[in-house]
């Protein structure tokens, strides 16, 4: 007698599919804004590029 | 602090035993941080007493379960105070200076742990035999034996992590942190060793858990000292 | 100074990732295959299809992740480079995120299966210790400010948590076996026809596409991190 479970399987589906999905998002969202910051100091860089600076 | 003009740096053990000595000096001019362990683990034993009920539960079932709990927290707030003291005005410079081994400062930091540990268990076992009203036999010496196994692992795992969690912004919260998973074996270890010795059943069926026990030792004895010179910053 | 050359063009990896997309696409893909188009197993029901899912991310969490961390964590304190140190925290984070699917898939599967959310049978247990403890380096990395004490705290973690796990899991399984526990209706592994084999290896493909997908984005952003900071630094 295979029991009617249908549901429980496509609850963990989702579930997962949503932790997977948030955490690829999550790291889009980080990257972006490292590359905002990234740019910036860049942008911010390139007035004294002339300007020997350390390592 | 007696001061030759060695003509060799003491050995390992040596300055281990050494380190061991000034911790526990200090520890025991104030003995405020012995002493505020010791009433929590009382404390602590007494309130696992009223939070079950001891008609559906009896005493001597729930005694080896309060005794390693409170062993684990009161252990925990020893180990805070471990690598504290050397936080003040760098101090720690002073231990690094020294011509002994890294390696050594940690033994002798896990020692004065152990010392330290030693003690609270010498007052929290008797106190857990009398309010649990667990039956006093040669079950007492097989308890003295776990509670030394289990404080050396506890001890051990708990220095190295003091030692990194002092350096932090959120010390007395990552030392728990850091080191509650490393205990859960100790604990598991000691408590069912315990429980069947009290007992009463045979040393046969605590013995697996001893080797547990035994082996947790000797694994991070081991790898925490060879771990300790890299939580320093040379 | 740490980090190597002083490039002022920062290490930007493209907004194009297609490797990401293309494991999404690949997970997609089993999903529809493991829903829609592989049997349902007669004894356990439709839910048994969580495992398609479930003991693949579990796989990699264990066997991939954590012991890419640990391995890496080794290298680094041998050989002091920051990559290595980068590859311990990314896999450190992606595995987390696959431990918490395993964790929150499984008791799904274990309500209906065995009648119980949670059981403190080994594997069970191991796994959620992993879960603290990778947890715990991920904190104890946020508390450590300076990135040579923070790789090297961390790399600490990291081994003494690979002896660790071992320990769990052999303290619980004794645990189990010296302790009667009520007989929980698990269903014997049967030989698995062949539909469900193939729905196996493709989903054991398609995440371990995710997870180098997931590693390198996130490897990526902790090269921008590091370079950002020093840059930050440099202008304090």
């Amino acid at each position: 007698m295979t029991p009617d479970n249908t549901s429980f399987a496509y609850a963990a589906y989702t579930l997962a599919a949503i932790i997977y999905l948030a955490y690829a998002l999550s790291l889009r969202i980080r990257a972006r804004r490292l590359r905002e910051r990234a740019l910036a100091l860049e942008a911010s860089a390139r007035p004294r590029s002339d300007r020997a600076e350390g390592a | 602090m007696t001061d030759h003009a060695a003509a060799s740096p003491p050995g390992t053990l040596a300055a281990a035993w050494l380190v061991a000595r000034k911790d526990l000096a200090i520890e025991f001019r104030t003995r405020t941080a012995f002493l505020s362990a010791l009433v929590f683990a009382l404390l602590g034993v007494t309130i696992f007493y009223f939070a079950w009920d001891a008609t559906a539960v009896a005493a001597a079932d729930l005694a080896p379960g309060v005794l390693w709990v409170i062993f684990t927290f009161a252990g925990l707030l020893g180990l805070q105070r471990s690598f504290g003291s050397e936080l003040a005005d760098r101090a720690v410079d002073g231990l690094l200076g020294a011509p002994i081994a890294r390696e050594a400062i940690y033994l002798g930091k896990a020692l004065a742990n152990l010392v330290f540990v030693a003690g609270i268990l010498a007052v929290t076992i008797p106190a857990v035999v009398l309010f649990y009203n667990l039956p006093l036999g040669a079950g007492i010496g097989a308890l003295a034996g776990i509670a030394a196994l289990a404080a050396v692992g506890l001890v051990a795992v708990g220095t190295l992590f003091s030692a990194m969690a002092v350096n932090t912004r959120m010390a007395e919260l990552l030392l728990p942190m850091l080191s509650l998973p490393f205990f859960v074996p100790v604990v598991m270890a000691a408590a069912q060793s315990s429980a069947r010795l009290m007992a009463g059943r045979p040393v046969a069926e605590a013995w697996p858990w001893l080797r547990i026990l035994v082996a947790f030792d000797i694994v991070f004895v081991t790898a925490c000292t060879l771990a300790f010179p890299f939580t320093l910053d040379e | 100074m740490t980090s190597g050359q002083p490039s002022v063009s920062p290490p930007i990896p493209s907004q194009r990732d297609p490797l990401l997309w293309v494991a999404l696409l690949g997970i997609a893909a089993v999903y529809v295959r493991a829903l829609a188009f592989t049997p349902i197993e007669a004894r356990q029901g439709a839910a048994q299809k969580i495992m398609y899912i479930h003991a693949t991310s579990a796989f990699i969490a264990l066997y991939v992740a954590f012991v890419l961390m640990a391995i890496a964590s080794a290298l680094y304190l041998w050989l002091k480079d920051e990559k290595l140190d980068r590859v311990a925290e990314s896999s450190a984070e992606v595995g987390l995120c696959f431990t918490t699917v395993v964790l929150a898939t499984g008791p799904i599967w274990g309500k209906t299966i065995w009648g119980a959310w949670w059981t403190w049978d080994a594997r069970l247990t191991a796994t959620l210790f992993l879960w603290f403890i990778i947890v715990a380096y991920l904190l104890l990395r946020g508390a450590v400010e300076e990135r040579g004490r923070r790789a090297r705290y961390s790399a600490v973690l990291g081994i003494l948590a690979s002896f660790l796990v071992p320990f769990i899991h052999l303290s619980v399984y004794l645990f189990r076996t010296l302790h009667p526990m009520p007989i929980l209706l698990k269903p014997s592994a049967p030989s698995l026809p062949n539909e469900m084999l193939v729905t196996f290896l493709f989903s054991f493909a398609a995440f371990t596409l995710l997870f180098l997908a997931l590693l390198r984005t996130r490897y990526r952003m902790a090269t921008l991190r590091d370079w950002v900071a020093d840059r930050e630094q440099e202008r304090a």
